[in-house]
């Protein structure tokens, strides 16, 4: 018996229709007492997670729309931080679980109470330029998807995808009880069964098991050479713009420090980010003797080195979602930015984050030989 | 609250002023915002410089001082007393190491007067932020685990129980008494070990403030320094030992025979046993893995024959949770076992013994009943005693095991006077530093000792000339003379290394300690603190510290029972102010910090979804404090407001 | 028994505590000694090396060990030794073990471990001579000194040839007893032409002429308490060089006496034989009279402190010969012949050949050892600095620096 089971065969065309099927028979079966999915939200194009719980609310399910709006890793590790009361299960794009794992590492999550659904993500738009579309072109998921499975672009008249989607190499849902996957699937998507809760579930739902897609793994493997293509050529040119180090600040002298892109971004979990504290807060001569120092300093005095902290603090679990840069309103290219220096930092200590959630952060363990340069 | 701040420059005699201009840094500092007085003096640390600290803080109203001097690890601790005997809070002091980070490390001393003001200046700029850190004191409780039960710990036992308070002496065999115990005698007095180690043993035994545990094991330890729990597993018996007089019938009738580990395997016991003749408590244990009844449910002479009817095969293991306020470890060493080392044949060759072996074939109540004799029952003519056998050796043990030149010498006076035998000692050096010790060499290399300054390379039994046939030969180069030379022998006895105990790695795990390169434990400090562990409230005790002999032994017992007393006696134990403290509000429950603490100091609070330090145990090392992104953790004293307040105001010109 | 090493023989130590008094049990070969001593050379390592060999009875490579030999006893070993055990005293007890051990006859051993046998053997010895003179010697001519009528010239004669030739032929064998052993323990030295060989041995020669004549080493070797204070003309080298070169012109004087004259004629005090003879019995009378009374109130030095029964023997035995000869020149200056003055010179007779006789089994030996020694260490030396391709390294300590050649 192969993991691999199958959906509705239209479920391609209209994704909306049967995965919507599926995401009902999970509430209707009582495999799950709620769902965290992407709706269409009413009277909006927009589409937003949200929590289910009532079979008869799933009507406008849309999980392939192109488009994160919240990282979902976040909601997740709310959900299971501390007894949720009942069997919550979620379907997340791979960024969202991967960052989900790494808030697992940080206690701020429970894998065990949460029933995950992966999928494979063919990339999203900028949520404002999703919008305008959506409005323009409603119902219009499955076209993007069938555009996307066929050309590896984007339909006609549709916004770009994000640069950090086009450079994620983690394109399917690894790590996921279960997972939707579209790419090299023949005959209409496939769910597949990844661990041992993901193979009660679906049993439980008496799907026909199929034989593992023989164009699957080829498929997978062009799509993800194509995205760490689009990956290094994204690094190379980061690195031309900033380095050397000097002209970082030149990058992010737009920052405003809003904090927007520490708001969204998953691994950034603390309460109190510890420059809201007192230690940020200078007596006004300090800024005099800084600016006698050098000559002069740039006002606010803190902003490069409030994303220098970040990275030192987070960069190692960058996940790559983008969604700091869809945050800044200044649109500084944020998460280019950190992708660029997570490589490094993550393979100071050859971490993948939310690649398994054995390993553990490279912040707390010590092992001999790290440090050493790994190029 | 406006900074009253008074800064003293330290000439520290010429070791600063000799190369630092101190009447420039003190003019200096006296410009500094809200310095009040500055001056510089030839000691600081002297009576005069102290007085002259405590006037100023009473006549100028300081509520801050710096001073500027040697490390703060020499007299942070006297200027903090200073401040307190003037009435301000010992933590609003800060000292600037210029000298050692200044005078003794700067060759210009315009150079070095720059550096020394720009400290001065961070110091000053530093020491508004202090806080009057709180001492906290933790109730200790007052009685003592000692954990092994040889002469370290019934050393230990015995002053701490003198001293007035109760010891619990756990030991892992069915008797106290340790590995002296199987000595004969001991160097270099040639007392005879047990007549000066019974007497211990049973006052140990007798004592009405030592609770033996014999046949026990400590399973878990948890706690802090004055507020240990410790887990302590009396292993069964199968006797009741209540019961028991110690009359010795179930030994004399049990059928099964098994080589004594108490012997070296070179006696026998019974499956039903006392360690030795004078065990304290001199009641029998059943090894459960040996006895008939166990193994096949046959047998039970040692019941049928028990007037008291003490055996009870039923008996169970116990766990008992002791509250002790200190804990001394001094679970001892095992010899090294020879054998990885081919050449010298041991194992191969029955007549290649140990000198734990021979002890206790010379101990006249042994398994020989004291006669030295070859494993076919003859006597030897020549025996060679090989030294550093497996000691000062990098390929098994690079230290030096300390005891076996002079237990050699023992030996060899031993095999001369009983037997009369040559003796050929194989040594590198001769390493007699202790009192009484070079006298007993001398006077044994007067006995007609033959002592060979040469590592024995090998010891065989092919032999080269027919009249050495059916004896082992031991080759070794004399260095004196620079001839190899081949020595024909009966018996070889190997001074094999001294070895922590084979399982201090779980013995360190349970205690929390740490163990050093050579793999005993790890002391505090090796010159300074030798009893002292990284741990609060646990000492050491003895060999499982590092090779040394009896005399040794009961000297660093006597001293980690010191430790104990003063805890004990004290009642109070105050823990370390500067140490971390997470802020509630701003904890996230990451558990981060908790990965890092080396003092396992932080526990989580599961209900409330943070963590916590534990005030007792940390030790303010500020790992947490480091790896807390969200500034939660914070180092007491060393906050980042402070330590930034320092960095600014160096780097500001 | 090469490769495996050498064997331990414990025995060894209990035959040299019969050739004096020394304790080196506790020895534990620090070096002190070897340290303290003048006269070690850079590579050698005496007396630390010697007591080692003789702990562990390594008598092949004791033997072949020049210290024994160039060891003048000054004592401060001794004095110096950290654990007080006596080097000193043990190099004088190895001196006596391999004159004892050279010996083929095993007399030697006898005479230094008997006296009685010592007594017994040289009294027989001078009665068996005494009489032989009396029964071949003539009458007592009272009315002047008539020596040789009272002893037959020729029977002295030729008796003196047979002695001299029969100690001879002993010392030779010994001597060649002791080269056989010594050169089978040093290490061989590559084979040279034999040119070359001569040029090695004349140059060996050279290099013991010093030790030879005036003896300058022995300056070095004073105690520096018991011998510091002492004058020149007490100390230990003038003494020996006293005795040494005393002997040497008397026993010229008697040889040039025998070759060229008549026997019994009178000759003038400045007849060189003669003469020779007067003039070198002085330092004899000297060297030996000072020894003798500072061997008898132990002052003089470490060796002068315990003096063995054949130290005193032997000193007596020259003393008492060169006085008896001195009393004898002067007797003959006398009118009348006495019975005193025959008795006198009869006794001076017996005793200078007794003296010749018991060379071999006496300390006396040591004029043939301990020459034939150092000779054959400097030879070796001599040919080992003849360039050679692989150095082997020596068991027995000897000097690094290598003298160069010429």
């Amino acid at each position: 018996m192969s993991g691999y089971f199958a959906l509705d065969e239209d479920s391609r065309k209209d994704p909306a229709g049967p995965l919507g099927e599926f995401c009902r028979r999970l509430l209707d079966e009582g495999i799950l007492d709620a769902l965290l999915v992407a709706q269409h939200i009413p009277d909006s194009s927009m589409v937003q997670h949200t929590l289910v719980q009532s079979p008869d609310k799933m009507l406008a399910v849309d999980p392939v729309a192109p488009v994160l709006p919240v990282n979902g890793g976040v909601l997740a590790a709310r959900l299971t931080r501390q007894d949720p009361g009942g069997k919550v299960g979620a379907i997340l794009r791979p960024c969202e679980i991967r960052a989900f794992f790494e808030l697992v590492k940080l206690h701020q999550g429970d894998r065990e109470r949460i029933f995950l659904i992966g999928m494979d993500c063919m990339g999203t738009f900028e949520p404002p330029q999703y919008r305008e579309w959506a409005k323009a072109n409603p119902e219009a998921s499955g076209r993007f998807l069938e555009a996307m499975l066929s050309s590896g672009e984007p339909p006609q008249g549709a916004p770009p995808l994000r640069r950090c989607c086009r450079a994620c190499e983690f394109p399917t849902g690894e790590g996921a009880d279960v997972q939707l996957l579209f790419v090299g699937t023949d005959g209409g998507p496939c769910l597949f069964a990844g661990t041992e809760a993901g193979e009660t579930a679906v049993k439980a739902m008496n799907l026909k098991n199929v034989e593992e897609p023989a164009k699957r793994a080829k498929a997978v493997e062009t799509w993800i050479k194509g995205r760490i293509k689009s990956r290094d050529e994204l690094f190379k040119e980061v690195e031309s713009e900033i380095l050397p180090l000097d002209r970082l600040l030149g990058e992010l002298s737009s920052c405003i420090t809003c904090y927007n892109c520490r708001e969204v971004c998953p691994a950034c979990y603390c309460k109190s980010c510890v420059f809201e504290s007192n230690t940020f807060e200078h007596p006004a001569s300090q800024y005099l003797k800084w600016a006698k120092k050098k000559g002069v300093v740039k006002m606010p005095t803190e902003s490069l080195f409030f994303h220098l902290t970040r990275m030192l603090h987070m960069s190692t679990s960058c996940v790559g979602c983008g969604q700091c840069t869809s945050a800044c309103p200044m649109g500084i290219r944020v998460s280019d930015i950190f992708r660029t220096v997570a490589r490094r930092t993550q393979a100071v200590f050859d971490y993948v984050p939310g690649r398994s959630l054995e390993e553990p952060l490279p912040m707390t363990t010590y092992k001999e030989d790290e440090l050493s340069p790994q190029w | 609250m406006e900074n009253r701040i008074g800064v003293y420059v330290c000439h520290c005699g010429t070791n600063i002023a000799g190369k630092v201009e101190v009447e420039k840094v003190a003019e200096y500092a006296g410009s500094l915002p809200g310095v009040v007085i500055s001056r510089e003096y030839r000691f600081m640390c002297s009576d005069p410089g102290q007085e002259q600290i405590r006037e100023d803080i009473a006549k100028h109203r300081l509520n801050r001082v710096v001073v500027a001097a040697c490390s703060p690890r020499m007299h942070e601790k006297t200027f903090q007393k200073t401040l307190e005997k003037a009435g301000i809070n010992r933590y609003y002091l800060q000292v600037a190491n210029i000298r050692e980070h200044v005078s003794w490390t700067t060759e210009d001393p315009e150079t070095a007067t720059k550096k020394a003001m720009d400290m001065v200046r961070a110091a000053v700029a530093r020491v508004p932020l202090h806080g009057p850190l709180p001492t906290h004191e933790v109730a200790v409780n007052k009685e003592v685990m000692v954990v092994g039960a040889g002469i370290g710990g019934i050393q230990a036992a015995l002053d701490i129980a003198d001293g007035g308070y109760k010891v619990h002496l756990v030991e892992r065999l069915p008797s106290v008494g340790g590995h002296m115990s199987q000595y004969d005698k001991v160097f270099p007095t040639l007392d005879c070990a047990a007549c000066i180690g019974t007497p211990k043993m049973v006052a140990v035994g007798m004592h009405e403030r030592i609770q033996l545990h014999t046949y026990s094991e400590v399973e878990e330890v948890s706690g802090f320094v004055g507020q240990f729990k410790v887990k302590v597993r009396h292993k069964a018996a199968y006797v009741n030992h209540e019961v028991c007089t110690g009359c010795g019938i179930c030994q004399e009738k049990c059928p099964k025979k098994v080589p004594s580990e108490y012997d070296m395997k070179l006696g026998k016991r019974k499956a039903i046993y006392t360690l030795f003749p004078q065990a304290v408590p001199n009641k029998p244990v059943i090894d459960r893995d040996n006895c008939i009844y166990f193994q096949n449910g046959k047998c039970r002479a040692c019941e049928k024959f028990c007037e008291m009817k003490a055996i009870d095969f039923a008996q169970q293991d116990r766990v008992e949770e002791i509250e002790v306020g200190s804990i001394i470890v001094a679970t001892g060493f095992d010899q090294m076992d020879p054998s990885i080392i081919e050449p010298y044949g041991y194992g191969r060759y029955p007549n290649v013994i140990t000198g734990l072996e021979f002890e206790r074939m010379v101990v006249g109540a042994g398994p020989t009943l004291g006669k030295i004799q070859l494993k076919d029952g003859s006597v030897p003519k020549d025996v060679a005693i090989l030294h550093c056998v497996g000691s000062r050796d990098l390929r098994y043990h690079e230290y030096c095991s300390r005891v076996c030149c002079m237990y050699g010498l023992k030996h060899a006076h031993q095999i001369r006077e009983k037997i009369g035998a040559n003796v050929y000692m194989f040594y590198i050096d001769m390493r007699c530093f202790g009192k009484g010790y070079e006298e007993f060499y001398n006077r044994v290399q007067n006995e007609g000792v033959i002592l060979i300054r040469g590592k024995a390379a090998q010891v065989t039994d092919q032999a080269v000339l027919p009249e050495d046939e059916g004896r082992l030969i031991v080759t070794a180069e004399d260095t004196a003379t620079g001839e190899k030379v081949y020595v024909p022998v009966d018996m070889v006895i190997l001074s094999a290394a001294m070895e922590p105990r084979v399982d201090a790695q779980q013995t360190a795990r349970i205690f929390n300690i740490n163990r050093s390169k050579d793999g005993f434990f790890l002391e505090q400090h090796p010159k300074l603190a030798p009893v002292n562990t990284a741990v609060s409230g646990i000492f050491l005790a003895g060999t499982c510290q590092g090779p040394k002999d009896v005399v040794d032994t009961v000297a660093h017992a006597a001293a980690a029972a010191s430790k104990s007393l003063a805890l004990a006696s004290k009642g109070v134990v105050e823990t370390e102010s500067m140490i971390s403290w997470i802020n509630p509000e701003v904890c996230v429950g990451c558990q981060t910090c908790i990965s890092v603490c080396p003092a396992n100091a932080i526990t989580y609070n599961e209900r409330r979804g943070i963590s916590s330090v534990n005030e007792a145990v940390c030790l303010g090392c500020g790992s947490c404090a480091a790896t807390c992104p969200s500034g939660a953790a914070s180092l007491k004293h060393f906050t980042a407001d402070e330590v930034l307040a320092e960095v600014d105001a160096l780097m500001g010109a | 028994m090469d490769d495996l090493g050498a064997r331990i023989n414990l025995k060894l130590i209990e035959e040299l505590r019969q050739y004096g008094e020394f304790n080196v049990q506790n020895c534990f070969s620090c070096g002190h000694c070897t340290a303290v001593c003048n006269l070690v050379q850079p590579g050698e390592s005496f007396p630390r090396r010697v007591i080692r060999y003789a702990q562990l009875g390594l008598r092949d490579q004791l033997a072949a060990t020049k210290a024994v030999w160039s060891c003048y006893y000054c004592g401060d070993c001794t004095l110096s030794c950290p654990r007080q055990a006596t080097p000193g005293q043990l190099m004088e007890a190895a001196r006596r073990y391999f004159i004892v051990h050279w010996d083929i006859t095993t007399l030697s051993r006898r005479f230094y471990t008997s006296p009685r046998f010592m007594w017994v053997s040289t009294t027989v010895m001078a009665v068996i001579l005494g009489f032989l003179f009396l029964a071949t010697g003539g009458d007592v001519v009272s009315k002047r000194l008539a020596l040789f009528e009272f002893m037959s010239y020729d029977f002295l004669h030729y008796l003196g040839i047979a002695v001299i030739a029969l100690v001879a032929l002993l010392m030779m064998i010994n001597a060649g007893n002791m080269a056989f052993h010594v050169m089978r323990v040093l290490p061989k030295t590559p084979a040279t032409g034999p040119i070359l060989w001569i040029r090695d041995a004349l140059l060996a020669c050279k290099d013991i002429l010093d030790d030879m004549t005036i003896q300058s080493r022995f300056s070095k070797c004073r105690g520096n308490e018991s011998e510091a204070s002492l004058p020149w003309y007490l100390s230990r080298r003038v003494i020996h060089l006293c005795i040494m070169w005393g002997f040497l012109g008397l026993l010229g004087a008697t040889t040039f006496d025998f070759i060229f004259k008549e026997p019994g004629s009178y000759v003038p005090l400045y007849y060189p034989g003669r003469l020779l003879g007067t003039v070198a019995g002085i330092p004899v009378l000297y060297g030996t009279s000072v020894s003798l009374w500072l061997r008898k109130n132990h002052r003089g030095g470490a060796s002068f402190e315990r003096t063995m029964l054949s130290d005193w023997f032997f000193l007596w035995l020259l003393w008492v010969t060169t006085i008896t000869g001195y009393i004898t020149e002067v007797a003959v200056y006398l009118p009348r012949g006495s019975i005193l003055g025959y008795g006198i010179f009869l006794i001076h007779v017996i005793l200078a050949i007794e003296l010749i006789l018991i060379l071999p089994f006496t300390k006396f030996s040591h004029v043939i050892y301990r020459p034939v020694a150092l000779y054959l260490h400097a030879l070796h030396l001599r040919r080992r600095a003849r360039g050679y391709e692989a150095r082997v390294p020596l068991a027995v300590g000897r000097p690094s620096d290598i003298p160069s050649s010429a």
